[in-house]
């Protein structure tokens, strides 16, 4: 009996991207289409033994993915390894529409595309811990979305069901970190809630706001030197306290507080109340929501919202294209930072659905 | 033998995971309750069948529902909305599970002599008859489903 080298079909594109521990580049394939290739390559190992480590890790990462097919993970197609062993190659479903850190990144906030992002990560990731594994990586840049926005958990390179008693030694990125995981480098499911916790206080904030400095900031920096969320953070005024209070259910601290499971955040992320679809734009000094109601538009506009001199927010209504302006609400003259964030968030509060 | 019973109303769906003892008592090992997404209930049904799929993918061998039951009385909304959450809860069980589907009042013929709802508000049944995870009241006349189904 004779062995056959069998040869992949796919042709080269372009590169999409880094992994953890690979590059990430786009294919195609004949019968997938467009798929995404994590490449290793040989080269970048400077032994033969961490080279076969790595790719016996990269065809771990493959089998969990495999084992935990799901609408809401990320699928894997196949693994290739060039005929002269110099490049190992997962191939996986490509993701057209990005991750969430690119909706992040582009602090665009939609109350509820972050909603929907995170609670179809949840159930993926629920999935996930009802088969015996734990993500520990979970962060928006590991959430990747289709062109047509379904929702799948990526980055399984840090996946594993090697759980000894629930715990399993941490990876990841800290911002997104439990402090259980920070202080005893253990992680558990919990430590996933936590995480995704984060990652939906970023969504529900965009970049800017999330790392921005100073009064009311999202993240604070601990004894240890590392970023982590702070007890005194303050939401984008628009977010309603019900959903501030699933947020912080989802990252609370101590762990007896925090929602107890994912089938748990995905209920409270379920029962969340509706919302005005605002769409509400952060910028380095202003920040601007919209609301278009027929063939009017609600306006509201806080400038200088890091605290600067000349800080004030006011809103009002106008026609689509701008004309016939009129004022609804505003700050008082000479307000500080903390009366015009109150007053803010109570004007948002007032028009709650 | 690990099974499911699940009650579902128009807003929310409760499963309570539990295993037959030899000595005729249940040993719980889940109550959960599945909230059904407030707003557009179309899109809301679309991910609750994804929970239930994934939730009854997990070793679960049959699964007893309380099945529809017609008043004498034109359905109001609320009873209709029931309906169609339990369809979509049906049409979530993965293939190979056992559905067995039971009528509220044939609880009482298949199992003790009392109605459902007294054996509900017994505390002392409730306590002989269960063990394991804690159950909560709301969930007693789902768990009650699982002494039904087995007769």
């Amino acid at each position: 009996m004779t062995t056959t080298d069998y040869i992949s079909s796919l042709t080269y594109i372009r590169p999409i991207g880094d992994g953890a521990f690979g590059e990430v580049h786009l294919f195609r394939d004949p019968l997938h289409g467009e798929v995404a290739g994590k490449r290793f390559f040989r080269s970048n190992f400077r032994s033969q033994a961490a080279w076969d480590q790595a790719c016996a890790d990269a065809l771990k990462e493959a089998r969990n993915l495999k084992a935990l097919e799901h609408a809401h993970v990320v699928k894997i197609h196949q693994v290739v390894r060039t005929h002269d062993g110099e490049e190992f190659l997962l191939v996986m479903e490509y993701c057209e529409g990005k991750s969430a850190r690119q909706l992040t990144e582009a602090n665009q906030v939609s109350l509820s595309d972050a909603k929907r992002i995170i609670r179809d990560a949840a159930i993926g990731l629920n999935y996930i811990h009802g088969n015996k594994y734990l993500h520990r990586d979970i962060k928006p840049d590991n959430i990747l979305l289709k062109a047509d926005g379904t929702v799948k958990l990526g980055d399984f390179g840090f996946v594993t069901d090697e759980l000894q008693f629930g715990f399993a030694t941490p990876y990841g990125t800290t911002i997104y970190w439990a402090p259980e995981v920070l202080a005893e480098r253990a992680c558990t499911e919990m430590s996933d809630v936590f995480s995704l916790g984060v990652t939906f206080v970023n969504l529900l904030s965009g970049d800017h706001w999330f790392f921005r400095e100073g009064k009311g900031s999202v993240l604070m920096m601990g004894d240890d030197g590392d970023p982590r969320l702070s007890p005194k953070m303050h939401f984008l005024p628009h977010v309603p306290i019900a959903w501030r209070n699933v947020a912080n259910k989802l990252c609370k601290p101590s762990v007896p507080g925090r929602c107890p499971s994912l089938s748990a955040a995905v209920n409270s992320i379920a029962k969340l109340p509706p919302v005005e679809p605002w769409l509400c734009a952060v910028d380095e000094n202003l920040i601007n929501w919209e609301l278009v109601k027929g063939q009017r538009r609600v306006r509201v506009e806080w400038r200088n919202y890091l605290g600067r001199p000349d800080e004030r927010w006011a809103a009002w209504t106008e026609n689509l294209d701008g004309s016939v302006r009129r004022s609804m609400k505003a700050s008082s003259k000479g307000d500080k930072w903390k009366a015009i964030y109150t007053s803010l968030q109570g004007f948002f509060a007032a028009r709650a659905v | 033998m690990t099974v499911i019973s699940a009650a579902v109303t128009s807003e929310k769906i409760i499963l309570v995971e539990g295993s037959y003892n030899n000595d005729g008592t249940i040993t719980v090992i889940k109550d959960e309750t599945f909230n059904l997404e407030g707003g557009d209930r179309q899109l809301a049904y679309v991910v609750m069948h994804k929970r239930i799929a994934d939730r009854l993918s997990q070793d679960i061998e049959q699964v007893v529902l309380k099945a529809s039951a017609g008043g004498q009385y034109a359905a109001k909304t609320v009873v209709l909305h029931s309906a169609e959450l339990r369809g979509v809860f049906l049409s979530a069980v993965p293939a190979g599970v056992n559905v067995t589907q039971v009528q509220k009042n044939a609880v009482s013929r298949n199992y003790g002599s009392r109605k459902v709802d007294e054996y509900v508000k017994d505390d002392n049944f409730i306590g002989e008859h269960f063990s394991g995870a804690g159950l909560r009241k709301g969930s007693r006349e789902a768990a009650i489903l699982l002494l039904a189904a087995r007769g």
